[in-house]
């Protein structure tokens, strides 16, 4: 066959094979005349059929299939598998319910099939290990067996969030003193059983909802430094961890100091909001006490000192006391933000004249932050979310933040087909003042098309206050109070009257002794008694968008949104 | 860049020689970790002249390929000369030691004669073990070309070890 025949044969291939098999005949009949090609094609499927998962890797092949599959199964008659909480390079977490004891949520982790036997001794091994270590910040075990032949493991569930959760929503920094005690104990604990985690990153560390608990996960390569001739099991280094692995842990074996080389560079992520070591600077990683740069951030001179012993190329110049060195991290910490939050205090006098100086300078976005969670969060002006352009200003550095081809905003963009919003996430202590105090917000909105919304959501107290104006159908405006997002936007509703959009400004206040809302549309109250919701508590944080509701678009016009903590 | 080449050979070769020498049988490190790691090891060096990541895993990949075959040759004489023991070969390394590298390499050649971009493709996948993703970007293709390309290569493969075999 020709080369172009060949490649015919080839794309043909490729096209039938994205095909079911009960269509492929049918395809080839309308597309493929010549008996040659035809021929050749239908040997590269046979082929493939053949090939199975041929020069594909183990992690790429089966996952994605198979853990989706055992959805809806119930695992050793008692576990109910839900959903898939996360895979990995070896195995998936399933979110299940335990059938025999009142159907509570659990997590079950299983190896892929496609692992041979050898490497499911890392999942008995994890076994062993959770059930030899038993801390309040180590993630409990509740069974292990075999199912179908694979070993599997059932740990308790923890609704939270990963420390990465915290690390991307700022709050990382304010909880890094609790966080570093609690994972500095459990460490301990395990290094005084002569155990390595082996592979400690912010996402095996979990910070429970109810209690703000940490607990760690993921001991599935943990191991005795000295024990791994006899389990005789395997390594896996996914690439994605690098970021947390003592340089020695590429070249030779791990040791329990490698365990000190991550948690620095988890705590410098906690302070700092990024890596110790950019990706350019590789030879830093190898310095014996390497130079730390932790620009912007205020860590103090002895704490930066403790850092860079951490995160020495030589094992041995690491804190040999992980439990330690995490209690002076911890206290270093507190104290630096102690100093932090003096200082901001008096400057809040400074930032409220700036807040007023933002009203009267139309267009500005005046990101403020007061420190002590104490009001304004955040104001916006002159937005107009049909192009999602913007000019805005953060107020504190006079910089601007969101710019024209809408790069460099301070929050999150989300866009779906059928909306498009912007979030402002509040911080959790932020989000605790607020419901203790109370809050206002405020949003002035022409609602031309479609639905416009503006929302105070709280995830840490599991609440979430919609404002919602949309043209109503009879060409009037009307404005609703949600409480159900399922199946449709229910809530209270007003009839803000007839004719053109314009402008119109809407205040919802809390109250916190009644724990209700109440909401006025141009100094006039319409609804009050508003107790919020808690569906989608997720994204979270001042909230404004659009939505094509009832109609083809949502256009909309902000002249401003202002969340306000009350003094 | 053929000294890049070269540089990323000898770096690669140094660094799995290393970790066989201090393995014990039946460990095994993925591919991606040992490109990563030299990728990091040569920044060391060359740094901060380079900077083409996609340059440097096109590299990587034709390094690790011919590491593997170079010890499947080595294995292959070895089994006739019994004095020259070697503890691990580098195909068990990265556990991968089920494929016949020698014929593998030989219809890779044959593949990148009929079209170039797939045989990429399959240095980028298996050998320096790439996501689609990466290699869409490393190729500057789309993902869906990637994803396409790699079922037609590995098909292809497949048969062409077929025939071998018979």
């Amino acid at each position: 066959m020709n080369p172009a025949g060949q490649e015919l044969a080839a794309i043909l291939f490729q096209q039938a094979l994205e095909l079911d098999p009960s269509e492929r005949v049918r395809f080839l009949d309308a597309k493929c005349s010549d008996p040659n090609i035809r021929s050749e094609v239908e040997s590269l499927l046979a082929s493939h059929a053949a090939a199975g998962s041929f020069l594909e890797w183990p992690r790429s092949s089966g996952p994605a299939a198979e853990s989706t599959t055992l959805i809806g199964a119930t695992v050793n008659q008692r576990y109910l598998i839900e959903s898939v909480l996360g895979s990995g390079g070896q195995g998936v977490a399933y979110l299940a319910r335990d059938g025999s004891v009142g159907n509570r949520l659990v997590v079950v982790k299983m190896l892929f099939s496609s692992f041979p036997d050898p490497m499911q001794a890392t999942l008995r091994r994890e076994v062993e290990i959770l059930a030899e270590l038993n801390h309040p910040a180590i993630v409990g075990i509740l069974d292990a067996g075999e199912w179908q032949g694979k070993p599997f493991l059932t740990i308790e569930y923890v609704e939270g969030w990963t420390l990465r959760n915290l690390m991307v929503d700022g709050t990382a920094r304010s909880a890094a003193p609790s966080i570093l005690r609690q994972i500095g104990s459990a460490m301990a604990a395990v290094h005084a059983k002569g155990i390595a985690h082996r592979d400690l990153k912010p996402e095996n560390i979990l910070i429970a909802k109810s209690d703000r608990r940490v607990r760690l996960i993921d001991f599935g390569i943990a191991r005795r430094p000295r024990s791994e001739a006899a389990t005789g099991t395997s390594t896996f280094f996914v690439a994605g961890t690098l970021n947390y692995m003592a340089p020695e842990q590429v070249y030779s074996d791990h040791t329990l100091a490698s365990d000190a080389y991550a948690l620095g560079v988890i705590t410098f992520e906690m302070l700092t909001g990024r890596l110790p070591f950019a990706d350019h600077e590789v030879s830093k990683r190898f310095q014996r006490i390497p130079e730390l740069t932790p620009a912007g951030a205020q860590i103090s001179r002895r704490a930066l000192g403790l850092l860079r012993r951490a995160l020495s190329s030589e094992p041995s110049l690491r804190p040999r006391d992980v439990g330690h060195m995490c209690e002076q991290l911890a206290s270093e910490v507190e104290s630096g933000l102690r100093r932090e939050r003096i200082r901001r205090r008096s400057a809040v006098a400074a930032l409220s004249a700036i807040a007023m100086l933002a009203i009267v300078v139309w267009c500005v976005w005046a990101f403020v932050i007061d420190r002590s969670y104490e009001r304004v969060v955040g104001v916006q002006r002159g937005y107009d979310p049909t192009k999602f352009q913007f000019e805005v200003v953060n107020e504190m550095t006079g910089k601007m933040v969101f710019t024209p081809d809408n790069t460099g905003f301070e929050g999150i963009r989300e866009f779906t087909n059928t909306q498009g919003y912007l979030v402002h996430p509040f911080r959790a202590a932020q989000q605790h003042a607020a419901m203790k105090k109370g809050w206002i917000l405020t949003g002035t909105v022409r609602a031309e098309e479609g639905g416009t919304f503006l929302i105070a959501d709280f995830d840490r107290v599991n609440r979430r206050y919609d404002i919602f104006v949309f043209r109503n159908g009879h060409g009037g405006t009307s404005v609703r109070l949600i409480d159900k997002l399922i199946p449709a936007l229910l809530g209270e509703e007003a009839d803000l009257g007839h004719g053109e959009p314009q402008f119109r400004e809407f205040r919802m206040r809390f109250d916190p002794r009644s724990a209700t809302a109440s909401l006025d549309v141009d100094g006039r109250t319409v609804l009050s008694g508003y107790k919020g919701h808690s569906e989608y508590v997720n994204p979270y944080g001042l909230v404004f968008g659009i939505t094509r509701y009832l109609g083809e678009r949502g256009v909309s016009t902000f002249g401003g949104a202002r969340f306000e903590i009350l003094p | 860049m053929p000294e890049l080449a070269a540089l990323v050979y000898q770096q690669l070769r140094e660094l799995v020689g290393c970790r066989m020498r201090q393995e014990r049988a039946g460990h095994t490190l993925q591919a991606t970790a040992l490109v990563h790691e030299t990728y990091l090891r040569l920044l060391e060096v060359t740094n901060p002249s380079w900077k083409n990541r996609a340059h440097f895993f096109g590299a990587a990949a034709g390094a690790m390929r011919r590491i593997l075959v170079d010890h499947a040759r080595a294995k292959r004489s070895k089994k006739r000369n019994p004095q020259q023991i070697l503890k691990s070969d580098a195909a068990s390394l990265i556990g991968r030691d089920s494929v016949d590298y020698l014929a593998l390499d030989a219809a890779l050649d044959r593949l990148k004669s009929l079209d170039e971009r797939r045989c990429q493709v399959v240095e980028l996948r298996f050998f320096a073990g790439l996501s689609i993703e990466e290699i869409s970007q490393a190729l500057d293709v789309s993902e869906r070309t990637v994803k396409r390309d790699w079922e037609y290569a590995r098909t292809w493969l497949f048969r062409e070890l077929s025939k071998d075999a018979v």
